[in-house]
Parts: structure tokens; C-alpha cells; sequence
């Protein structure tokens, strides 16, 4: 029995040490796919960067299109990483431990994509860091009434402690593989260790530590994406100048984060051979959040339509919500709904949801279906605003296309490099909850 | 070329008048290469010259032939931009989008840099002036020794000095006074032919319609093209301004609504050369015995001729029913005085003759002939030739008859119809001699290039009618070797074996010589000293006087007798429509339609730019199975064209509109009538199945319920209003100014004027039709303009100048995150490019869309870039920009009062927008004194602010338009 | 303490290992341990009292806070410059930048505290860290009455006993 459980340890530092073996053709292809797409992405950039945005589809009224819809994205892809980490922690739910480090490498990968959108789309991005604040010539500070700010401090905030949370997370389980490993892996994980030896001491300051963690992640989580709404919520465009955008932001962001979450976790743990650590049951349980937040968002949807209905016939805000279900943009419209409140509601069977190829068909839906209403919320607004006069249709160009796959492209880039350096599971959470089964089978057993 | 003799008998003559208008020394000094290119400070300066100092020269514009007075601002030696003068009988300080663009014609890439002469290859090789003169005077000798008319001249209407010399010139080079063609197409020649058959007078009546309390427009344009539009505009901006019942009413008839018809209370939409049908509809009524209109005496005779008209043929021939008809006959006997204007360009057709004498009858009929009518008051310098004379000239040149022509800033090949055949004609003239500024459809046939100096760097004068006088003068140094062309045919005259007499070949000498007839009749004595005299005027710009008192003209009714038949009924077919072709505020008839501002800024009615397009009316459109955008082929007997469509409920059914331009040209007939002709054309219009992105600024033309331009009649003497009195915080406090607008759209006629003064101004620049296509103008202002509520509601077209609003709560302000645009304590709403990183919010958040971005640099081909406002940025690529309220004006206007120790004035600052509008709407001051003028017109009951719900609390404030439709 | 003489032993089993805790305790020795995951039975039978993490985060956040407060407040104050009509120093939006500032800092503290304590326990206890304890065996290292302590592991089911160092 004593042995089991070390077989147990043991066992589970080999699953983890062997995702980190030497990668096949499969993974060279992949990683040379999403890198190539990344580069794509770049170059069509460097195109803006050349001669001006007049390579974008942007035009008056509509300055924002699917760049600041890809930032969007990414903020909420973002967000499930610390809410199953953090969040689930402080609930104690024990499903999280195997999936939660998975989540949250790509919690940090995702914000890493989403901050680089904003500049980006700048006219002038080689003075990004002006919306930083710093002591300069111009004796100038930024603008802290600007939403604009606001996220520069969110998301920097966010990607700060999230790193920090991931590392301070992996560094037992580096200083576990460390034991074993050689060459610059084992320098790697000596860092990443801070030097652990699991004493008491240690382990008494890390839970502590821990547990702040997570206290201050979890109101972040919610801060971050409401700061993100507010980009919208504060103007006065009809359409954006909305007080239910926070709410509706951040359970639309844990939608497609747990989404993709589920859409990542289904073919790693199979080419990773993770089956052992990342059960059905667990990702059972995530799809049980993907019902819940998509029945949030389809609350929001419907609130938000029916009281801007109410409005009077020539209210510019019920303008606008009709020409969206209506206008040149309705099949963005229908085919949000159908992916966010049609695709997780079919969940609501148990056979819908235990068949891996339904679920995992569902969740690429309701991303595709997130990056639609963001496409939606941004796009439909502007093109549709107060002086009719104005009002034009955007359509992405070539260039704001290949940009926007490029996204997933230096994700998934970011992600693959991840997966051969970070152990996609918490070591010592499972090593913890063996202990705790083979304690209570030696129970049933004495 | 470069040898300094060579090149400046035009430069004495500035160290003249330097001398003389003291403001002239800038020119001596520095022309502008050297205001560029040197780099050794002077020595002495120029006393003359205070660098960032603007100087201002009055002169006269040339664009067309109103001849406003223009004020020319220079900077360091260059123009930098052309405003009216305010002292100027004509314009009164304002200048219309094409007279403002006059100064990229001056800078224009394509201007010819020297005499070019067509060699042995067929290209263009430069030569010497004094090569170029010989060769012409050669030339004109050998040609003029075979006897008269062997030597013709086609040129422009120059009622001046420049004029003068053509005919001394001509007559030294013994041709007929009939060898000097005058080609101005778009004279309303039919009025010329009508004043004289009927009251025997001479030249084109001058009207006076702030004084008519009704005016009936029969397709005459003039608040756009027709005549002295400017003067037009302020005139009907003056009696509109009086209240109630003496308020100037305005009827357009036409088929087709266009500008001026926007700013009528009524359209009579009669079919196209149905207006002389209207008209004599309008006498029928008026001279009915049971009506008992009272009418002048010596109109009565008519009376039985004209009861002899049906009034069911008439309403048929006008295709309007007879109760409009007579509801405005019994209007016009009930409101007198009043004016009837016509015809113009669209209405300008085969019955056009007529329509112009019963015009004519009914002015006389009503008593406005000595009112709002004048006749015998227009300039008796110079005649535009008929169609005919034209015909001719053409006709003699295909037929080999003419050796040398002269072609004196007219394009016969490129503003006449195609069906003229103008191309043919001049190749079969072995030398064509062309004094064009630039390259031109005609210049392409030319033998012989001698590029005259543009009205800005010479020296002329304009008769603009009886008692106006106008004078050009240099604001510059020539850019490029070019030489005056009044000069040219002096020199080469002298030259000839009969030399013409000419007191100087000096156009300044030219011109004095000239200036005792001026004076003389100015002050109805000679003059003391005449240099005084004339530099004075060089100063003012002009030899201005009452008109000389001419005894009415009396009707000669046996003379009227043939006008009253009964006009024919439409022929042609119909499955066909009628080509109605009209000019625009910005085309013009025509010529200049090229320069980069007047294709930029977008067409008020339709927001197209770059392009031509067809009007359509939605029920045609349906017809034919065509949609905004689609190409559809026009073609009438003279030819074929293919042009974008363009949906436009203002168009009849039966008609199709195509503004002046190639197009247009290419389908219009060559009449042999004494007048151009531009309407009557029957056309069989089709879809091409082809289709275009038409450059249209407009999204939706529709208010969709929104009240966004209210307007207020009798009934309704206020636009409502929002309730805003609750405040979340303190009101921002203004020290010292609050600067603020009010635009009067009653007066607002949307002729863009104030565009244009914007781009030169502003140095906004000019992005091209790619960027209009994808909606990316980058104009400060813009006139929006509302054709109805909804899809197929009733048309009733409102405008809405659009620019910042510099609001007090501006929503662009807080979402910058770097501070690049906040409110000032002057309550600017200040946009600081150079602190811009282009997140662009600050035009997301903007509910007038006012905000524009550089989505790419912006070029300025040289010359042009030398007319750029060194007071204003030149933007780069990735900011925001948006009108600032001419920030610059503000600055020079409140350093001046500082200087001098005193507050600033109301009404001393002005915008350029403010400053060149026609009609006056537009009006600037500080909203913190009670009594300016834009505090009083913010209390005005009909005031208003745009989308006043969002709270934005704008500094712009609107006075609705007054709408009296229905109302007789 | 460093250099401090004593025995080492090491269980599979946390269950064991507690047990031996307990025993080694009851005897008045000085128990220091090393463990994979902080097994909750364990940490119990070491009953060491709870970390004071707190007493450097929380100061931390606090500092966060005033950082955010003098950075939003001051630099408006510092340039007048007004925006949308709204005043000067406007608390809604400043409240957003000073909460994301105060768990910035906090956090970052948290990390110091967490790495120099982390550090201090591992030199402190440098007796019972051994390299199998960050792997699959836990380490109980008992200072004082060697023998006993020995004796005690042994009892307790440890694979393996040695003395250190």
C-alpha cells in the first residue's frame, strides 16, 4: 500500500515527463503550420505599418472593426484560465486540478495575443507607449477618464498576475521534473523552481501565498472584461452605450473561454496521452459551465433587444438593434444566436454532451459564434449611428482577415512551444488528490 | 530661357505698382522659387515683407462671367488663398467654390512652363518667346495678306483691356470684327435675343431680387451658375430675411429639382421645355379680363392673342395640371414686385426664345421692369457670339478657309457638343495658336502654345456692367515663363505689316491706358491725376459707380405677337426620355471642372465626386431595372454614353439628368439655331448590366423619424426642443471667449462655397476617387442633405452643414487616452495631432461623425503645395483631424486686439467657411457676450442644435428653415 | 537549523508519515518535514502554526492603493486639462486604475513574500530537504535524541532511516 501511493506519484511524473518527450512529425507540422500563419499575419501588418490603415475596410462612421473584435476575443478566451483556477479554487472544486493548468497557460498566451490588437490597430503605433504612464518631456499624463486606459491597466494587470499565478503554480512541479531532467531543461526548471524543496516551511507559506493568489485574481477576472465592455458601455453610440454590458462581457468571455478551454483539452489529451489525469468526468464538468454561462449570454441578448424595442419609432437605438437582425449584417446576427444560445443549450442532454465529437463540435460553435458578436456588437453599431447620413457598411479587407487568423496562428504557436516546457497538469495537486484515494481505499481496506 | 531681361518686362511693371498700391512691394522682392530656394537672408528686407505676415492684394475673378472682386492672400511672396472682396459691388466679400478654386489653377501640375511649338514629330518642343512671336507674326502676315478671314480668333468673353487689344489686334491683322469669335456657351442668349426684339434693348437685363417678394425661376440656376450666382445668393438671402408677407417666395419649374430648386418653396414640375408652356400659362391668367389682374398698359393689347390659348393645351405642353399654373399666376399678380428668371442651361431647348420673351412680357406685364428688372445695365465691352457665329467659325476652319486661329482661353473641343465637331474642324487649320494655361482637349490640336499668365499674375480689367469695373491685378511673380497674352498680341501686333496702335505692349500701361474711360465714368468727370486715381482703385479693385439712369424700355407688343403661338407638343418617342443636362455650382459650365478641390468635394444634391452620374427617377429606375452604381447606356442621334446611375426622386419620370461633361457633350446636337442648345434632347436610355462604385458620400438620404433638420412655418414658429436642465456636473467655465457658430439654414443654399474655403484654408487635401469611393473624404465640412423622411415619403430636401461642434460636453474628448483632444478655455474642442496615436475613438464616440482620419499620407503635387496655409499643419498619416474653428484666424484676430489694447470686436475673427458664404448663414463670435450677433441668433425662436438629446451641449447653433409650401 | 544534528526518514505514505509525525512529537523531538504536495494530514500532525504571509500582502495592496490614488489624482491636478465637461479629478473612472494598481502590487508582493519565504524555509530546514521529497516520498526529519528518533521512525514505517548530516 505504501508503495502504491508512490507508484502513484511516480506514475503521474512519468505521464507529465512523457508529454515532454521528443515531439513527432505530427507536432513539427503543427507548429510549422501555426507558425507560418502567425508569419502571414505579420507581414500583412507590416503592410499597414508601410503606408497607412487605408489597407484596412475601415471608413467613417466605422473607425473599429475586426481588429478590435479580435481584441475582444482574446480578452475572453483569456478568462477562463484564472476563473477555473482561481474562482473554482476558493469553491474547492476538485475537478478543476486536472484541467486548470491547461487553462491557465492559455489564459497568459491568450492575453498575450489579445494586448497586441490595440496597438496594432493604431494609426500611430510606434507611440503606443504613450498610453502608459511615465514621467516624460511633454509633461503629459494619460488620460485616466479614457476606457481606453482602463485597459491598458487591466490587461497589463491581468497578464502580470496571471503569469505570476501560472509560475508560482508550476514551480513545485519544476522542481519534481528537475530531479530527473538534463541539460538546459534541468537549468530551466532550476528557475522555475525558485529553488523549492517542498519543506513544511515552504509549504506553509505556498498554500498561504496561494490562497491570496486567488483572492486577488478572482474580482481581477471580473474587472478585466467589464474594463473591456466599458470600451463600448461608456460611449454614447446607440448600440454600445449599454448599462448591462459588464455583466454580459464577462459571462460571454467565460462562455468562449471554457469553450475553447474544452476545444484545446479534447486533442491534447489524447496526442499528449493525458487521458489518465484529464478525465471525461472533468471535462463534463466544464461543459456544465459552458451550458451555464451560454444561458447568461442568452439572457443578456434577449434583455438587451427587448428594451431597446421599447424605444419610440424613431429611437436611433431601436434603429439600430433592427437593422442588425435585419440590415446587411443579419447573418452575423443569426448565426451568433444560433452558436451561443442554440449550441450550449443542446448540452443540456447528457448524450449531446458525453459525445466527444458533439462537444467538441459545439465549442468551436460557440467561438466562432463569440468572435461573431463582438464582429456584431463593434461593427453593426458604428456602420448604423445617429446621423443616417453617415451611415456606411464595413467590410473586412484581405489584409484585416489574414491578421485575424494570424491571431490564432501566434496562439496556438505560443501554445504548442507550452506544452513542451510547462507540465500541462499540476503535479503536486494530483500527487495530493492520490494520496487522498489511496487513503481512503486503505480505509475501505482496514 | 534664363536670362533675366528675357523674362521680366512683367516685373518692371511690379516695381511700378509697387510704387503705386503701396501692398504690391511683396512681389518685387521674392518670387516665390526665390521665397523657396534662397538660402542667404536678406540684406535690406523688403520693407513690405513681414514674414508669417499675410498680404493681401485686391484683384478680380475670371472663373466665369460675373466677375466677382477678389481679395488674394499671399504669404512670402505666394497666394495662398482667394476670398471676395467685401468692397466689391458684385460679391460683397464672398467668392463661390469655383472662384475660390481659381488659385489651383494658378498652381497647377499640368501648366505649360514656356511657348511650346508642335515640331516635325508632332510633340510639343519649347522655343523662345521671341521665336514664338515671330513665328506667329510671320504667320498672321502671310495669312492676313490673303485677305480677310483667313486669320480667326476664338476666345473667352473679355468685356477688358484684353478684349480690347484682340480687336485692335485682329483689325491690324485686317480681319472682320465677325473673324472674333466669342465662345461662352452657357449665355442665356435666348434673353439677349428677346430684350432686343421686344424693348429694344441691348445685353442681358441685371436683376435685383432682394427687392422681389416673389421670383419664378424657369430652369435658371441662379443660385449656381446662372449669371452672378453669388450676387443671386445674397440678394434672395435678403429678402427671405424680411417677415411674413414680404418675404421672398421662390417657384422653380423644371423637370428635374436642382440646387436652386431645393432652396424654392415650390416646385412646378413641368416637363422638360414645358417651362415656356408655364410661362405663357402664367400671361394667360394674368391678362384674363374676368381675372382682373391689374397689368402695365402697354401689355394689354396682348390680352385677346392669349385668351386664344387653351388652357388644357397649355397644362398639357407644360405637363402640369392648370390649377398650379393659375395658383401661381394669381400669387405673382397678388405679390409684385417679383422676377422671372429664364432660361437657363436646362431649360435652354427649342422653345427657349420663346420662354425668354414671355419672361420678358411678363416682367414688363407685372411692373418689374425698373424694380427687380433692369435693363440696359449689362457691360457693353464684349458680346458673346451665337451658336451660329460659332458654327461658322468651325465651319470655315473644315472647310480650309482659316490659316491661323487663335484660341484665347475657350476649349471649343472639350466645352462645346462633340456634335460640332470641333476636333475635325480644327485639324484642318494648319495653325492653331492656343494661349492656354494648361493642357486641354484644344491645346492637344495646337500648333503653337503661348501660355498666358493666369488672372492672378496679370494685369486687366473686367466691365462687369454699367457702373462696375473690376480690376485685375498681380498677387505674384508669374510661376513659370509664361507670358500675359494681351502682351503677346501687342508685341506680335506691332510686328505686323499694318501695325496695330497700341500705346505700350506693357499690359500695366494697357491697363492705365484704359483706366481714364474708367474713372471718367466712375466720377463722371476726368480726373486730376489719373496714377492717384487708378491706384486707388488697384487698392479698392475697382471703378465703381451708381449705374448711369436709363429710361425704360417700352414693350413693343406687335414685336411680342410671334412668341404667344401655342409651343409644339412633345415629340419623339415614347419609350424615350428627355435629356435634361445642367451645370453644377462646382462644374460650372464645364471649364476648370478639373481642379482636384472642385472634383473632391462632393456634388450637395447627389454626394457624388469624381464622377458623372445619371438622375434616375426611383419609378424610372425601376423601369429600366437599375440601381445607384449600375452603368446604363445613354444614347440620343448626336451619340452614345455609358454613365453610372444614380437613384434620385427629384427627376421626373420622364426625364434622366446628366450634369455638364464629356458625357453630356458627346450626346448634345449641333443646332443651327442663334442659341446653344441645351435641353429638349429626347435620349433611349438602357442597363449596361456593367456596374460602377459610384463615389457617394451619402449613406442613407432619409431622417428615418429622427428630426434631425427640423424646419418651422407659421403654424409651427419653433423646432422642439429637449428638456436638458438637469446637470450631472459644474458646466466648464470660458474666462474670456466662448467661440460659437449659428448657421441659418433658410439662407443655406448648399453651394458648397464654404467647402471649398475649407480645403484652401485648412490645407485639407484632396484624397482622390479611390478614397471617395470608400468613403474616406476627408473634408472639415460637409452639407448633409435629407431628401425625406422615409423611402417613398414625400421628397422635401433639407439641408444641414455638418462640421465640429465644438461641444461643451464633447464625447470625443474623454475617451482619448492621451489627452489629444480636450476643451479648451476658449471652448474649443482642440485636436493636438502631434500628442494623436489614432486610436480613433474620439470619432466613434462622436454623434456627428465631424472627425476625420488620415488613413494615408496626403499629397500635394507640386506647385500645389506651395498654395498650403503655412499657419496650418499639414497632418501626417495615423492622426485625427476635424475643424478647429479656423484656430489660426482666432489667434491673428486676438493678437491683433491685443496689439492695439482693446478686446476683440464681434464679427472681426471669421472662419473661412463664415467668410465666403454667399448668402451670410454662416455666422462667428463670442457666445460670452450677450449682445454679439451669434448670442442674439441663439436666442432666435427658430434656433436650434443638432441631436440636442446626446447633451453633447454644441456651440453650433441652427436656425430651422422657414417652409411657407402650400401657403399662397 | 543548519548544521543541526539529527535523523531522516522517508515514507511513501502520507498517512505513515503522519502517524510518525506524531509519535516523534509525543517524544518531545523537534520534527521538521518534506513533501511532494502539502498533504492535509501531515501539516496537521506537524501543527506548526499558519503562515503570516498576510502581514506583508496586505501593507502591499495598501500601497498598491495609494500608488493608484496619487498617480490618477495628482497627474490630473498637475495639468488642468478638461475632457467632456466632466471634472477634473472624476472618482468613478480613477476608482477603476486604482483597483487594478492595488491587486498589480498586492500581487507582486505576494510573489516577493512567497520566494524569500520560500527561501528562508528551505535554509532553515535544509536538514529534511531531500531530493526524493519533491518526488514521490516524503522526509521526516527529527532533531535531538537521535536513537529515539530512529527507533520512532522506524516504528512508523519509514523505508528508510539515516542520519543527518
Amino acid at each position: 500500500m505504501t508503495t502504491s501511493t508512490g507508484e502513484a506519484f511516480r506514475s503521474i511524473e512519468e505521464t507529465v515527463r512523457a508529454t515532454h518527450g521528443r515531439p513527432g512529425p505530427a507536432y513539427w507540422i503543427g507548429l510549422a503550420i501555426a507558425g507560418s500563419v502567425a508569419a502571414f499575419g505579420a507581414w500583412s501588418y507590416s503592410l499597414i505599418v508601410r503606408t497607412g490603415l487605408h489597407w484596412t475596410g475601415l471608413e467613417r462612421p466605422g473607425m473599429w472593426g475586426n481588429l478590435i473584435t479580435d481584441f475582444v476575443f482574446w480578452v475572453g478566451i483569456a478568462h477562463s484560465g484564472t476563473l477555473i483556477s482561481a474562482i473554482l479554487f476558493l469553491f474547492r472544486a476538485r475537478f478543476r486540478t486536472a484541467v486548470y493548468r491547461i487553462a491557465e497557460m492559455m489564459t497568459v498566451f491568450a492575453v498575450l495575443t489579445a494586448g497586441l490588437y490595440p496597438i496594432l490597430h493604431l494609426g500611430r503605433p510606434w507611440f503606443a507607449h504613450w498610453l502608459f504612464p511615465y514621467p516624460n518631456q511633454r509633461g503629459l499624463w494619460p488620460n485616466f477618464r479614457s476606457p481606453l486606459i482602463w485597459d491598458v491597466f487591466a490587461v497589463s494587470t491581468y497578464l502580470i498576475v496571471s503569469t505570476v499565478f501560472l509560475l508560482v503554480g508550476v514551480a513545485p512541479d519544476a522542481a519534481a521534473l528537475r530531479a530527473r531532467a538534463t541539460g538546459w531543461r534541468r537549468r530551466l526548471y532550476g528557475v522555475l523552481a525558485f529553488g523549492w524543496k517542498g519543506t513544511d516551511e515552504q509549504w506553509r507559506h505556498y498554500t498561504r501565498a496561494y490562497l491570496f493568489f486567488a483572492a486577488f485574481a478572482t474580482p481581477l477576472v471580473v474587472s478585466v472584461h467589464s474594463v473591456v465592455s466599458w470600451d463600448f458601455a461608456v460611449s454614447i453610440l446607440p448600440g454600445w452605450h449599454s448599462t448591462l454590458f459588464p455583466p454580459y462581457f464577462v459571462a460571454g468571455a467565460i462562455l468562449s473561454g471554457v469553450a475553447m478551454v474544452i476545444t484545446i483539452l479534447i486533442p491534447v489529451r489524447r496526442a499528449f496521452r493525458l487521458e489518465t489525469l484529464i478525465e471525461l468526468r472533468h471535462i463534463d464538468m466544464l461543459a456544465r459551465l459552458v451550458i451555464l454561462t451560454g444561458l447568461i449570454v442568452t439572457y443578456s441578448y434577449a434583455t438587451e433587444i427587448l428594451l431597446a424595442l421599447q424605444g419610440p419609432a424613431g429611437d436611433p437605438e431601436r434603429s439600430t438593434f433592427l437593422y442588425r437582425m435585419t440590415g446587411p449584417y443579419a447573418f452575423v446576427f443569426w448565426t451568433m444566436v444560433a452558436c451561443n444560445c442554440v449550441g450550449p443549450a443542446l448540452l443540456l442532454w447528457n448524450r449531446v454532451r458525453r459525445s466527444t465529437p458533439l462537444l467538441m463540435g459545439i465549442c468551436i460553435a460557440v467561438n466562432v459564434g463569440m468572435w461573431l458578436e463582438r464582429f456584431n456588437i463593434v461593427v453593426s453599431s458604428l456602420s448604423h449611428d445617429r446621423l443616417p447620413f453617415d451611415w456606411r457598411i464595413y467590410v473586412p479587407t484581405w489584409v484585416e482577415w489574414a491578421m485575424t487568423v494570424g491571431a490564432f496562428g501566434w496562439f496556438f504557436t505560443l501554445f504548442m512551444i507550452g506544452m513542451k516546457i510547462l507540465p500541462p497538469v499540476s503535479i503536486a495537486e494530483l500527487k495530493e488528490e492520490a494520496a487522498h484515494a489511496s487513503h481512503e481505499g486503505a480505509a475501505h481496506a482496514g | 530661357m534664363r536670362d533675366p531681361s528675357e523674362r521680366r518686362v512683367g516685373r518692371r511693371t511690379f516695381f511700378r505698382i509697387t510704387g503705386a498700391a503701396g501692398a504690391a512691394g511683396v512681389a518685387a522682392g521674392c518670387s516665390p522659387q526665390a521665397a523657396t530656394e534662397r538660402l542667404v537672408p536678406w540684406i535690406v528686407p523688403p520693407e513690405d515683407v513681414v514674414p508669417g505676415q499675410p498680404l493681401y492684394y485686391r484683384t478680380a475673378c475670371r472663373e466665369c462671367s460675373a466677375g466677382c472682386g477678389v481679395t488674394a492672400r499671399t504669404r512670402e511672396g505666394r497666394a495662398t488663398k482667394l476670398e471676395g472682396n467685401p468692397e466689391d459691388p458684385i460679391g460683397r466679400g464672398a467668392l463661390c467654390a469655383r472662384g475660390q478654386a481659381a488659385i489651383q489653377g494658378l498652381y497647377h501640375p499640368e501648366r505649360f512652363r514656356g511657348p511650346l511649338r508642335r515640331g516635325p514629330g508632332g510633340a510639343l518642343a519649347p522655343l523662345s518667346w521671341d521665336e514664338a512671336e515671330d513665328a506667329l507674326a510671320q504667320s498672321v502676315a502671310a495669312a492676313g495678306a490673303k485677305g480677310p478671314g483667313r486669320v480667326r480668333l476664338l476666345t473667352r468673353l473679355e468685356p477688358g483691356a484684353t478684349g480690347a487689344v484682340q480687336r485692335a489686334f485682329m483689325k491690324a491683322a485686317g480681319a472682320r470684327p465677325r473673324d472674333r469669335v466669342v465662345l461662352e456657351p452657357f449665355d442665356p442668349a435666348p434673353l439677349r435675343i428677346a430684350a432686343r426684339a421686344l424693348l429694344g434693348a441691348d445685353g442681358l437685363p441685371v436683376f435685383d431680387l432682394a427687392e422681389a417678394r416673389s421670383i419664378v425661376a424657369f430652369g435658371a440656376d441662379f443660385l449656381e451658375t446662372w449669371r452672378s450666382p453669388v450676387e443671386g445668393a445674397r440678394q434672395l438671402a435678403a429678402g427671405r430675411g424680411r417677415l411674413g408677407e414680404d418675404r421672398t417666395r421662390v417657384t422653380w419649374v423644371g423637370p428635374r429639382l436642382s440646387l436652386t430648386g431645393v432652396s424654392a418653396d415650390r416646385w412646378v414640375r413641368c416637363r422638360s421645355g414645358g417651362e415656356g408652356a408655364v410661362a405663357l400659362g402664367l400671361l394667360r391668367v394674368l391678362l384674363d379680363p374676368a381675372r382682373s389682374v391689374a397689368v402695365a398698359a402697354e401689355v394689354a393689347p396682348l390680352s385677346p392673342r392669349v385668351a386664344r390659348l387653351d388652357p388644357r393645351d397649355l397644362a398639357d405642353r407644360a405637363g402640369v395640371p392648370w390649377e398650379e399654373i393659375e395658383r401661381l399666376a394669381l400669387e405673382l399678380g397678388r405679390r409684385r414686385p417679383s422676377a422671372l428668371l429664364g432660361p437657363g442651361a436646362q431649360s435652354q431647348g427649342a422653345g427657349a426664345v420663346q420662354l425668354a420673351a414671355v419672361a420678358t412680357i411678363l416682367d414688363v406685364a407685372l411692373g418689374n421692369v425698373g424694380r427687380t428688372v433692369f435693363h440696359g445695365r449689362d457691360q457693353r465691352e464684349d458680346v458673346p457670339s451665337s451658336a451660329d457665329e460659332v458654327g461658322a467659325l468651325l465651319a470655315a476652319a473644315a472647310a480650309g478657309e482659316v490659316d491661323v486661329l487663335l484660341v484665347h482661353h475657350a476649349d471649343p473641343v472639350g466645352t462645346l457638343p462633340a456634335s460640332f465637331h470641333a476636333r475635325e474642324a480644327l485639324a484642318k487649320v494648319p495653325l492653331v495658336v492656343s494661349f492656354a494655361l494648361r493642357p486641354d482637349p484644344t491645346t492637344a490640336l495646337g500648333h503653337l502654345v503661348l501660355p498666358d499668365n493666369h488672372a492672378l499674375e496679370s494685369f486687366d480689367d473686367v466691365a462687369v456692367r454699367a457702373g462696375v469695373v473690376n480690376l485685375v491685378q498681380p498677387v505674384m511673380t508669374p510661376l513659370a515663363d509664361t507670358r500675359q497674352a494681351a502682351q503677346v498680341l501687342a508685341e506680335v501686333g506691332t510686328r505686323l505689316p499694318t501695325p496695330a496702335a497700341f500705346p505700350s505692349t506693357d499690359p500695366f500701361d494697357l491697363l492705365l491706358a484704359r483706366a481714364a474711360d474708367h474713372a471718367r465714368a466712375a466720377l463722371g468727370t476726368a480726373p486730376a491725376d489719373l496714377a492717384t486715381v487708378h491706384r486707388d482703385a488697384l487698392q479698392r479693385g475697382g471703378h465703381w459707380s451708381a449705374p448711369p439712369p436709363s429710361r425704360p424700355p417700352r414693350l413693343d407688343a406687335h414685336a411680342a405677337e410671334p412668341f404667344l403661338a401655342l409651343p409644339a407638343p412633345a415629340g419623339g418617342m415614347p419609350s424615350e426620355l428627355d435629356l435634361v443636362v445642367f451645370p453644377t455650382a462646382l462644374r460650372g459650365d464645364g471649364r476648370g471642372a478639373d481642379l482636384p478641390w472642385l472634383r473632391e468635394v462632393p456634388d450637395t444634391l447627389s454626394s457624388v465626386s469624381w464622377s458623372p452620374w445619371l438622375e434616375v427617377s426611383p419609378a424610372t429606375a425601376k423601369r429600366l431595372g437599375v440601381a445607384t452604381g449600375e452603368l446604363v447606356a445613354v444614347s440620343t442621334p448626336a451619340g452614345r454614353a455609358e454613365v453610372p446611375a444614380y437613384v434620385f426622386p427629384g427627376i421626373r419620370d420622364d426625364a434622366v439628368g446628366l450634369p455638364i461633361g464629356p458625357e453630356a457633350l458627346a450626346l448634345l446636337p449641333a443646332e443651327s439655331a442663334p442659341t446653344f442648345r441645351w435641353s429638349g434632347v429626347r435620349a433611349t436610355v438602357a442597363r449596361t448590366g456593367g456596374r460602377t462604385r459610384l463615389p457617394v458620400l451619402e449613406g442613407s438620404p432619409y431622417q428615418h423619424g429622427r428630426e434631425l433638420v427640423p424646419v418651422v412655418s407659421a403654424a409651427a414658429p419653433s423646432p422642439h426642443r429637449p428638456d436638458l436642465s438637469a446637470k450631472m456636473y459644474p458646466e466648464p467655465t470660458h474666462p474670456q471667449h466662448r467661440w460659437a457658430m449659428a448657421i441659418d439654414l433658410d439662407r443655406c443654399t448648399g453651394c458648397q462655397a464654404c467647402m471649398v474655403a475649407c480645403h484652401a484654408e485648412n490645407n485639407v487635401p484632396v484624397m482622390g476617387a479611390q478614397a471617395a469611393t470608400e468613403g474616406r473624404y476627408m473634408g472639415w465640412i460637409r452639407v448633409e442633405r435629407y431628401l425625406g423622411e422615409a423611402p417613398g415619403a414625400d421628397l422635401d430636401v433639407r439641408l444641414l452643414p455638418m462640421l465640429c461642434q465644438q461641444c461643451t460636453n464633447a464625447p470625443c474628448e474623454p475617451v482619448c487616452p492621451v489627452y489629444a483632444t480636450y476643451h479648451t478655455p476658449e471652448g474649443l474642442n482642440a485636436q493636438i495631432y502631434n500628442r494623436c496615436v489614432g486610436t480613433r475613438y474620439c470619432s466613434n464616440n462622436c454623434p456627428y461623425k465631424v472627425r476625420t482620419f488620415n488613413w494615408r499620407d496626403a499629397q500635394f503635387e507640386r506647385p500645389l503645395d506651395m498654395q498650403l496655409n503655412p499657419d496650418v499643419t499639414v497632418r501626417s498619416r495615423g492622426v485625427m483631424e476635424k475643424c478647429t474653428f479656423c484656430i489660426q484666424r482666432i489667434r491673428h484676430g486676438e493678437n491683433e486686439a491685443r496689439d492695439e489694447g482693446r478686446p476683440v470686436r464681434d464679427g472681426e475673427i471669421v472662419p473661412a467657411c463664415a467668410q465666403t458664404c454667399p448668402a451670410q448663414a454662416i455666422v462667428f463670435g463670442d457666445a460670452k457676450d450677450p449682445d454679439s450677433r451669434v448670442s442674439r441668433l441663439a436666442r432666435d425662436g427658430r434656433a436650434f442644435r443638432a441631436l440636442e438629446e446626446t447633451n453633447a451641449q454644441p456651440a453650433i447653433t441652427y436656425l430651422a428653415g422657414v417652409r411657407q409650401r402650400g401657403e399662397t | 537549523m543548519p548544521g543541526e544534528r539529527g535523523v531522516l526518514g522517508t515514507f511513501g505514505d502520507p498517512g505513515a508519515a503522519a502517524r510518525a509525525v506524531r509519535a516523534l512529537r509525543a517524544a518531545g523531538l523537534r520534527v521538521d518535514a518534506a513533501m511532494p504536495a502539502p498533504f492535509p494530514e501531515l501539516v496537521e500532525a506537524l501543527g506548526k502554526h499558519r503562515s503570516r504571509l498576510g502581514l506583508v500582502t496586505f501593507p502591499g495592496a495598501v500601497t498598491g492603493l495609494c500608488l493608484g490614488v496619487l498617480l490618477t489624482v495628482g497627474t490630473s491636478l498637475a495639468w488642468r486639462l478638461v475632457t467632456g465637461g466632466k471634472p477634473i479629478v472624476s472618482v468613478p473612472p480613477f476608482v477603476i486604475v486604482i483597483f487594478e494598481l492595488t491587486v498589480l502590487v498586492g500581487s507582486l508582493t505576494n510573489l516577493v513574500a512567497v520566494v524569500v519565504g520560500g527561501a528562508r524555509g528551505a535554509k532553515r530546514q535544509a536538514a529534511v530537504a531531500a531530493a526524493e521529497a519533491v518526488g514521490d516520498r516524503i522526509a521526516v526529519f527529527a532533531a535531538g535524541d537521535p536513537a529515539a528518533a530512529a527507533r520512532l521512525l522506524r516504528e512508523g514505517g519509514a523505508e528508510e532511516v539515516r542520519d543527518v548530516p
